[in-house]
C-alpha cells in the first residue's frame, strides 16, 4: 500500500515539473522571488485554512460533510456587513455578535430543523441535503441583500501592515493567520482533552456506545453544529473583505473546492495536515500566477488548480478497507417496478407528455423539451447513485462530453448515429474516472466527481477537440422522412428516447447485474465475499452512467440547436443532481421529476412576477433539502404514497410498513432515552471507551474503517 | 479434500493486538469450532481469512495456495464463503434475491449448465426459509436474516464455510435444526469453521475446538477436552462449569 | 401524506391552467399620453415632422406589436437567474423609463409606447423563448441584454404581419455571440469591434481606436508608459473580449511588463503578486479587464504594497460604477475611466442625457446604452412616419431605416456612429476619479467628445493571443 502512494506521489511530482517547464513564463526563480512567493501564499493559505477548519471539525464531530459550510460563512459575512457597515456598530461588537451569538444560534436552529435527521442516513442523502442548503442559503442572501447594491466590508486596519521579504503583509491578513493558528491549538485541545470534545467524537464513532457512557447524543449534536456554525462565521467574517461579497461569488465558491482539497490532505481529521494542504494549494496557485504561463486553450487551467489538487490528493489516498453495511436510517420503501408494468407506465408517460405538449404555449413547450432532455441526463444517475450507491456530481459533465463528441462526429449534419458516438465517447471517460477514483469510498469518490465536473466543464469542454470556446451547430434531425424541427415533434422524440432508456434501466434492475449493483450498495463487504468483483462492477456502472448522460447530451445539443460549453456548467450539474435526489434517485420517474419540476415555477413567474415568487424560486433548493429528509425515497414516492389511499388494495401494505417503522424507531428512541437513567457515572476517558469497546467486541469493526 | 490453514496470523490495530499468532486449520468434512470471549479476535480472523483485513503477520493458505494477494471476491471464487457477526444481508433485496446474487455469481465461473434460480430455491428449502422468499431482508428479525446469510453463503458453493454466530436470534428448535444442518453439510464434504457462543450447539456439532482469548489460542482439542481445560474455564466460562 | 396529495394536485392543476396560455409577462403601458404640443418638458417644444403627420390620421394595426393606439417593444435581460439575480436590471429600468418619457412627450408614431419585459435568466432556452414570444407579440426588441442568446433562429425566421420572413428587428445593448453581432437584424448602438462573418473561433479582424491612449501619451509621454494587464480568463469569450484592445495599446507603444490571467471568482489576495510586479518593474500603467471589482482589488493591493510609480490606472465602461468609488475609497483616486457615451456628471449639457437622468432613477452603464438604443429606435420610427405616415411603420421599414442610419448621435448623447455599417466610434470621453467623484478631464467641455484619435485594424486569434 505504501509503495503505491509513493509511486503516485512521484508521478504527480514529475507531472508538475513537466508542466512547469512546458509553461514557464520566463521569470527568474531567484531566492527573493521564492521568499516573496511564500509571503504571497500565506494570506491565501490562511483563507483556505479558515474555511477548511470548519469543514473538518464539523465532519469529525457530526459525521456530516457539510457542503454548505462556506455558505453559512457567506451569510455571516452579510450579517457582519449589516451590523458594521449598515448600522454602524463597532467592529468588535459586530464580530462578537456575529460569530459568538448569532452563528451558534443559527447552528442550533439548523441542527434542530435539519441536521439531526441526517444522523445515520445514507451518504447521498446527507450530501444532497447540504447541497440544497448551500443553494438555499444563497437564495436567502440574494433575497435579503440586493445584489446590485455594493456590500463592501472593510478590512481591519485597511491597507496597513508590515514588511516581509519586501512584501507588505496587512494586519488584517496577519490577524486571520493568527486566528487560524490559534484555532489549530484550541480545537485540538477541545476535541481531545475536554469531555465535550471527546463526547462529540464518540457520538460520531458509535452513537449508542456513547449513550451508554452518559452522553446525550442530542445535546452533543447541538453543540457540534453550534461550534461548526461559529467556525464558519469566523471564517466568513475574516474573509469578507477579500471577496466581492456576492452570494454565489468568490465568498462561497472561491473557498468551496480549496476547502475540500485542504481537508482531504488532512484526511478529514487532522487540522495540522489540513493547514499544510491549504499552504500547498496557495503556493501552487500563486506560483502558477507568477511563474507559469497558461495561455490560449489552457487559459482556464490555473483557475482549476484547486480541483486538480483535490483529485491528486484523493488519488494518493490509500485504499480503504471494504465498507460494511451501515445500519442506516434510510429505509427504502419503493417497490421495484417489473419490466412489464414499467413498459405500460412508460407508454402512458410518452402519450401524456405528447398530449401536454399540444396544450402548451411555445415558450413552455421549449421549457418542457429542455426538461425532458435534462431528465434523460438525470436518468444516468439512477443506476450509478440510486442502485449502486455511488455518489456522483458529474452527469452534466458527461453530457457535455457526449454533446461535443456528437457535434464533431455527425451531429452538425444531424446523423442519428452521432448520438451513439456521443454515448460511446462518454462511456470510456466514465470508466477512466472510476478506474482512477473507484478505490475511494463514498464521500471521497463524490468529491472526486465534483472536481472532475468542474475541471471538465471549464477546461476539457473548451478544448479545440470539444467546443473550442464557440457555439457548435447541432440542428434538429430529419429521420425516416420526419422532420423533428418543431418543438412539438422533438418533444415526442425526446420522450420516446427517454422511455426507451428508462425501460432498459428497469430491465437491468430486474436482471442479475441490477441485483449485483444493489448488493454492492447494501454491503460492499458481503458482495465481495460472494464473489462480486467490485472494481469491475464499479467501472461498468460508471461507464453505463456516462453513456446515458452522453446520449442525453446529444439530445440536449439537438434541442438547443447551437451548443456551447456553458450549457454543461458544474453548478447547473450540481442543481440537477439535487433535483433528481429530491425526485427519487432510485427511480426512473425521479428523473422525470428532476427534469420538469422547475416548469411550474417558471410558469408561475410568467404570470405573477414579484419579489416573493423570485425569492421563493431562489430559496426552493433549501426546501428541497428538507423534503429529502422527510422522504429519502424521493418526492415521486411521497406523492404516490399520498395518492395510494385512492387506489384500493395498495394502502394497507404501505401504511402498515410505515407504522412498523415508526414503532421501531420510537422503541429505539425510548431505549436510548432510558440509558442515562441507568446510573452510569464513571469518569469518561478514552481508556474507558477502549476497554468497553474491547469487551463488547466492537473493536474490529471500528478499526476496520467503518468510515 | 480441501484444507484451509491459518499460520501465525497476527493483526495489529494501532496499539491494539487483536490477533496474536493464531494457528489452526479447517478441513473438508469437519466442523471446527472457534470460541472465546467477546473481543477475542474471532471476527477479525474471519476478516483475515476472507481478505477483508490484511494481517500484520502470518499467512492464510487454501490447499497450500497462499491467499495473500487474493482479493475477497477471488477468495469467494476459490471456495471460501462466510456469514457476518453483524448482519450484512442485502437489505433492500428480498430473501430469494439475496441468495440469487450469490448463485448468479457462482454461475459465472461454473463449468456446467447452471440455473441460478433453481439452485437458489433448493438452498432456501435446505435452510428452511422458503416461506420468507419474497420478504425484504431489512424487515426480517435477526434470526431469520442470519439464516438468509447462511443460505447466501451456501449459494457460493464453497468448500470452506465460515459461520459467525449463526444461531444468534434463533430459538431452541431452530438452533437444533441448524446444528443438524451443519453436521449434514460437513458430511457432504464442506469444511465448516464455526464461531459461536451457544455452547450446547458447539459441543454437539464440532469435531474440534480452538479457544481464543485476547487474540491468542489458549486451548484446543475435542469438545470434551476443552470443556475440562482449566485455562478455558477461567478465561471464558468464569467460575460457571455449566454446559 | 394527505398534504402531499393535495399539493401535488394543486400544482398539477396550476401547471395545466397556466401552461396553456401565452407566455405573457409584465406589460408596462407607461403613463397616459399628454398632448403633443404640451410645453411641460423642454425636449419637445416644437412639433416634429413626424408628429405633424399624426393630425387627423386614422391609425391602423400596421404590424405585429402595433395597434391603433400602442407600439409595443420587447426588452429581454438576464435579470432573474438564481445565480446572479438583478443582473442587467439597468437595461430593463432604462427601457421602461424611456417609455414613460416618450409617453409624456407625445408618444411615438402617434401612438403610446408599451414595453414587454422578458427575463432570459442566463438560460439559452429562456432567451430563445423571449425572442419567439417577442416575434409573435412585439414590434421590435430594444435593449436586449442576454448573455446566452446563442440561437438567432427565432429572430431570423420571424414572420411579420404580412407573412413574410422579415425577421425581428433587434437593437440590443449586448451582442455576445458572433451570430448576433453579424446578423443583418441586430444593430447595436455601440457596435462590436470584430469583423463578420466569424465562426466563433480562430483569427478575426478587430477595429480598434487609439483615442484614450493618445490622451495618455499626450499627457505622460509616449515612452514613459509600460505596465501590466490582467485578462479575465474564466471563459474563452472573456479572454477574446479583452485581448484586441490590450494588444493594440501595446502596439501603440505601452510596453508590456507583464500580463496576467485573473478569475472573477478570485479573492483580493490573488492581486498581491500583480501589485508586487508593478513595484518590481516600476510600471507606470495598469489595466484590469475584469469588472470594477478587479480594479478595486488591484488598487487596494497597490496601496498596501506602497506602489507609487503608476501614472495611468486605465479602465473603461465597466469601471463607470458608483461602487468603484464607494468600495475603493481613497485607493481609487486618480483612476482613469473612458466612456463612449456622455457621463452622468454632464447633466444639464445634453437634452437626451437629461431626459435619461430624469426618468431613470437608477442609471448605470447598461441603462445608458439601452436608452441610446431606444433613441435609435425612436429616430428610425420618426423617419418612417415623417416620410410615409404613421401607418407605414412595419418591421421591414424599421430595418431599412436602421440600416440607412450612418450618423447616429442620440441627440448628442453618443458620438456619431455608423449604425448601418456596424462601425464603432473613435470618440470618447475621459473621466478620472478625483476627490471621490468621477470628473471629466478630456475634453473639458461637458457634452462633447474627444474625436482626435484614429481607428485601425488588428488581426489576431483573440484567444490564442493570450500568453501571460
Amino acid at each position: 500500500m505504501r509503495s503505491r502512494q509513493l509511486v503516485a506521489g512521484l508521478v504527480l511530482a514529475a507531472a508538475f515539473v513537466a508542466v512547469s517547464i512546458q509553461n514557464w513564463a520566463g521569470n527568474d526563480l531567484s531566492l527573493k522571488a521564492i521568499e516573496q512567493l511564500l509571503v504571497f501564499a500565506l494570506p491565501l493559505a490562511g483563507i483556505y485554512a479558515l474555511a477548511a477548519t470548519g469543514l473538518v471539525v464539523v465532519y469529525s464531530t457530526t459525521g456530516v460533510f457539510n457542503f454548505a459550510q462556506g455558505a453559512i460563512g457567506m451569510l455571516a459575512a452579510f450579517v457582519y456587513w449589516q451590523l458594521k457597515v449598515q448600522w454602524g456598530w463597532s467592529t468588535w461588537i459586530a464580530v462578537t455578535v456575529t460569530v459568538f451569538v448569532l452563528a451558534p444560534l443559527f447552528g442550533i436552529l439548523l441542527e434542530r430543523a435539519v441536521m439531526r435527521h441526517l444522523a445515520g442516513q445514507d451518504l447521498v442523502i446527507q450530501l444532497m441535503v447540504t447541497v440544497g442548503l448551500l443553494l438555499g442559503f444563497v437564495g436567502i442572501a440574494v433575497t435579503i441583500w440586493d445584489p446590485n447594491v455594493g456590500h463592501s466590508v472593510p478590512a481591519f486596519f485597511p491597507e496597513q501592515g508590515f514588511q516581509i521579504a519586501g512584501v507588505v503583509l496587512t494586519w488584517h491578513r496577519f490577524i486571520a493567520l493568527c486566528v487560524a493558528l490559534a484555532l489549530v491549538v484550541g480545537l485540538r485541545f477541545l476535541l481531545y482533552s475536554t469531555r465535550a470534545g471527546i463526547a462529540m467524537r464518540a457520538v460520531v464513532d458509535n452513537r449508542s456506545l456513547a449513550a451508554l457512557n452518559g452522553v446525550s447524543a442530542q445535546q452533543v449534536s447541538m453543540f457540534a453544529w453550534a461550534l461548526g456554525s461559529s467556525l464558519a462565521a469566523l471564517a466568513g467574517v475574516l474573509i469578507a473583505n477579500e471577496t466581492d461579497m456576492s452570494a454565489l461569488g468568490s465568498l462561497t465558491l472561491a473557498t468551496l473546492v480549496p476547502a475540500f482539497a485542504a481537508a482531504a490532505v488532512g484526511r478529514m481529521r487532522s487540522l495540522p495536515l489540513t493547514y499544510l494542504g491549504a499552504l500547498v494549494l496557495a503556493l501552487l496557485q500563486q506560483f502558477a500566477s507568477l511563474f507559469l504561463s497558461f495561455g490560449g486553450r489552457w487559459a482556464q487551467v490555473p483557475n482549476r488548480i484547486p480541483e486538480i489538487m483535490l483529485f491528486a490528493v484523493l488519488l494518493m489516498r490509500p485504499a480503504a478497507n471494504l465498507r460494511f453495511a451501515r445500519l442506516t436510517a434510510t429505509r427504502r420503501h419503493a417497490r421495484v417496478a417489473k419490466p412489464r408494468s414499467a413498459a405500460a407506465g412508460l407508454v402512458v408517460l410518452v402519450f401524456a407528455i405528447a398530449l401536454v405538449g399540444t396544450l402548451l404555449s411555445s415558450a413552455n413547450l421549449a421549457r418542457l423539451d429542455e426538461g425532458i432532455g435534462l431528465a434523460l441526463v438525470a436518468l444516468s444517475l439512477v443506476p450509478l447513485t440510486g442502485w449502486a450507491g455511488q455518489v456522483s456530481f458529474a452527469p452534466l459533465a458527461f453530457a457535455g462530453v457526449g454533446a461535443a463528441a456528437f457535434a464533431h462526429w455527425g451531429g452538425t449534419q444531424g446523423h442519428p448515429w452521432a448520438l451513439l458516438f456521443g454515448a460511446l465517447a462518454a462511456a470510456p471517460v466514465g470508466a477512466v474516472l472510476s478506474l482512477i477514483a473507484g478505490r475511494l469510498q463514498g464521500l471521497y469518490l463524490g468529491l472526486a466527481t465534483f472536481a472532475f465536473a468542474y475541471f471538465t466543464g471549464d477546461v476539457i469542454l473548451n478544448q479545440p477537440f470539444a467546443f473550442n470556446g464557440q457555439s457548435l451547430t447541432t440542428p434538429r434531425p430529419t429521420w425516416f422522412g420526419i422532420s423533428f424541427n418543431s418543438d412539438r415533434a422533438y418533444l415526442v422524440l425526446l420522450s420516446i428516447a427517454f422511455a426507451l432508456v428508462a425501460f432498459l434501466l428497469v430491465a437491468l434492475r430486474n436482471s442479475a447485474w441490477g441485483r449485483r449493483l444493489v448488493a454492492m450498495r447494501d454491503s460492499e463487504a458481503a458482495a465481495a465475499t460472494v464473489g462480486v468483483n467490485l472494481f469491475e462492477t464499479k467501472i461498468a456502472v460508471f461507464a453505463l452512467s456516462a453513456a446515458i448522460a452522453g446520449l442525453g447530451g446529444g439530445f440536449l445539443a439537438m434541442f438547443y440547436g447551437h451548443t456551447a460549453s456553458n450549457a454543461f456548467d458544474a453548478l447547473v450539474g450540481l442543481a440537477l443532481v439535487l433535483q433528481i435526489v429530491v425526485g427519487g434517485v432510485a427511480l426512473v420517474t425521479g428523473a422525470v421529476f428532476a427534469g420538469v419540476f422547475r416548469l411550474p415555477i417558471q410558469i408561475l413567474q410568467d404570470h405573477w412576477d414579484s419579489k416573493w415568487i423570485r425569492g421563493l424560486q431562489q430559496i426552493a433548493p433549501g426546501f428541497a433539502a428538507l423534503g429529502i429528509i422527510q422522504s429519502p425515497d424521493g418526492a415521486v414516492v411521497a406523492i404516490a404514497d399520498g395518492f395510494a389511499p385512492l387506489i384500493p388494495g395498495r394502502t394497507s401494505e404501505r401504511a402498515e410498513r410505515a407504522k412498523r417503522t415508526r414503532e421501531r424507531r420510537a422503541a429505539a428512541r425510548a431505549r436510548e432515552a432510558k440509558i442515562p437513567q441507568l446510573g452510569l457515572t464513571e469518569p469518561f476517558t478514552a481508556e474507558t471507551i477502549g476497554e468497553i469497546e474491547r469487551r463488547l467486541g466492537i473493536a474490529s469493526e471500528l478499526a476496520a474503517g467503518r468510515r | 479434500m480441501s484444507r484451509l490453514a491459518v499460520s501465525d496470523v497476527s493483526v495489529r490495530f494501532g496499539g491494539l493486538l487483536a490477533v496474536d499468532g493464531a494457528n489452526f486449520s479447517v478441513e473438508s468434512g469437519s466442523v471446527i469450532g472457534l470460541i472465546g470471549p467477546n473481543g477475542a479476535g474471532k471476527t477479525t480472523l474471519f476478516n483475515v481469512i476472507t481478505g477483508l483485513q490484511t494481517p500484520s503477520a502470518g499467512s492464510v493458505t487454501l490447499d497450500d495456495r497462499d491467499l495473500r494477494r487474493a482479493k475477497p471476491y477471488k477468495r469467494a471464487r476459490l471456495g471460501i464463503a462466510r456469514t457476518f457477526q453483524r448482519l450484512e444481508a442485502f437489505g433492500s433485496l428480498t430473501v430469494r434475491e439475496n441468495v440469487l446474487v450469490a448463485a448468479e455469481m457462482r454461475k459465472r465461473w461454473a463449468t456446467t449448465r447452471y440455473d441460478a434460480g433453481i439452485v437458489a430455491d433448493k438452498i432456501l428449502a435446505r435452510v428452511g426459509i422458503t416461506a420468507l422468499a419474497e420478504a425484504r431482508c431489512e424487515q426480517l428479525p435477526t434470526g431469520s436474516a442470519r439464516l438468509v446469510e447462511l443460505a447466501r453463503a451456501l449459494a457460493v458453493d464453497p468448500r470452506i464455510l465460515l459461520l459467525d454466530e449463526p444461531s444468534s436470534g434463533l430459538d431452541e428448535d431452530e438452533t437444533d435444526a441448524l446444528g443438524a444442518l451443519l453436521v449434514a453439510l460437513a458430511r457432504d464434504g464442506l469444511g465448516v469453521l464455526l464461531v459461536e457462543h451457544d455452547m450446547p450447539l458447539v459441543m454437539t456439532t464440532c469435531d474440534y475446538i480452538h479457544v481464543l482469548d485476547f487474540g491468542r489460542v489458549i486451548a484446543q482439542g475435542t469438545p470434551t477436552q476443552v470443556q475440562t481445560d482449566a485455562e478455558v474455564q477461567r478465561a471464558y466460562l468464569g467460575s460457571k462449569a455449566t454446559m | 401524506m394527505k398534504q402531499t396529495r393535495w399539493f401535488a394536485l394543486a400544482l398539477g392543476a396550476a401547471l395545466i391552467v397556466g401552461a396553456c396560455g401565452g407566455g405573457k409577462t409584465t406589460t408596462d403601458n407607461g403613463s397616459p399620453t399628454s398632448n403633443a404640443s404640451s410645453p411641460s418638458t423642454g425636449a419637445t417644444t416644437t412639433i416634429s415632422p413626424a408628429q405633424a403627420k399624426c393630425k387627423g390620421a386614422t391609425l391602423t394595426a400596421s404590424e405585429t406589436g402595433i395597434t391603433a393606439s400602442t407600439i409595443t417593444i420587447a426588452v429581454a435581460a438576464d435579470t432573474g437567474s438564481s445565480i446572479r439575480p438583478g443582473l442587467f436590471q439597468g437595461s430593463v429600468d432604462a427601457i421602461k423609463a424611456w417609455a414613460n418619457y416618450k409617453n409624456a412627450n407625445g408618444g411615438l408614431g402617434c401612438r403610446k409606447v408599451a414595453v414587454q419585459v422578458f427575463d432570459s435568466k442566463l438560460s439559452p432556452t429562456e432567451a430563445k423563448n423571449a425572442m419567439t414570444t417577442a416575434c409573435a407579440q412585439d414590434f421590435a426588441a430594444v435593449g436586449t441584454t442576454a448573455l446566452f442568446l446563442n440561437d438567432m433562429t427565432p429572430i431570423e425566421t420571424c414572420k411579420d404581419n404580412s407573412g413574410k420572413v422579415t425577421g425581428l428587428p433587434d437593437l440590443p445593448v449586448l451582442q455576445t455571440e458572433p451570430s448576433q453581432q453579424c446578423s443583418q437584424l441586430s444593430y447595436a448602438v455601440l457596435p462590436g469591434a470584430g469583423s463578420c462573418p466569424y465562426s466563433g473561433t480562430g483569427v478575426r479582424t478587430f477595429k480598434v481606436a487609439s483615442g484614450p491612449f493618445d490622451y495618455y501619451f499626450g499627457k505622460y509621454g509616449k515612452s514613459a508608459l509600460h505596465g501590466i494587464w490582467v485578462v479575465p480568463t474564466d471563459l474563452p469569450s472573456t479572454i477574446s473580449s479583452s485581448m484586441p484592445g490590450f494588444r493594440y495599446s501595446q502596439q501603440l507603444g505601452i510596453k508590456r511588463d507583464a500580463e496576467f490571467g485573473g478569475s472573477g471568482l478570485a479573492t483580493q489576495t490573488a492581486y498581491t503578486p500583480f501589485a508586487q510586479t508593478i513595484k518590481n518593474k516600476q510600471s507606470t500603467y495598469a489595466r484590469v479587464g475584469l469588472d470594477y471589482k478587479g480594479t478595486v482589488y488591484l488598487r487596494k493591493e497597490a496601496a498596501t504594497q506602497g506602489v507609487n510609480t503608476v501614472k495611468v490606472w486605465d479602465c473603461s465602461v465597466q469601471c463607470y460604477d458608483s461602487r468603484l468609488i464607494s468600495e475603493g475609497g481613497s485607493t481609487v483616486e486618480g483612476q482613469y475611466v473612458w466612456l463612449t457615451f456622455l457621463p452622468f456628471e454632464d447633466a444639464g449639457s445634453n437634452p437626451t442625457l437629461d431626459a435619461f437622468l430624469k426618468y431613470d432613477k437608477k442609471p448605470d452603464g447598461f441603462g445608458a446604452q439601452a436608452w441610446a438604443a431606444a433613441e435609435l429606435f425612436a429616430q428610425s420610427v420618426d423617419s418612417i412616419v415623417a416620410a410615409q405616415g404613421p401607418n407605414a411603420i412595419t418591421r421591414a421599414a424599421l430595418l431599412t431605416a436602421v440600416r440607412n442610419t450612418h450618423d447616429f448621435t442620440a441627440g448628442g448623447f453618443i458620438p456619431s456612429t455608423d449604425i448601418g455599417s456596424k462601425a464603432g466610434t473613435k470618440c470618447f470621453v475621459m473621466m478620472q476619479v478625483q476627490n471621490g467623484k468621477f470628473v471629466r478631464v478630456d475634453p473639458a467641455k461637458p457634452g462633447t467628445f474627444d474625436c482626435s484619435g484614429s481607428v485601425s485594424e488588428i488581426t489576431m486569434d483573440p484567444v490564442k493571443a493570450f500568453k501571460p
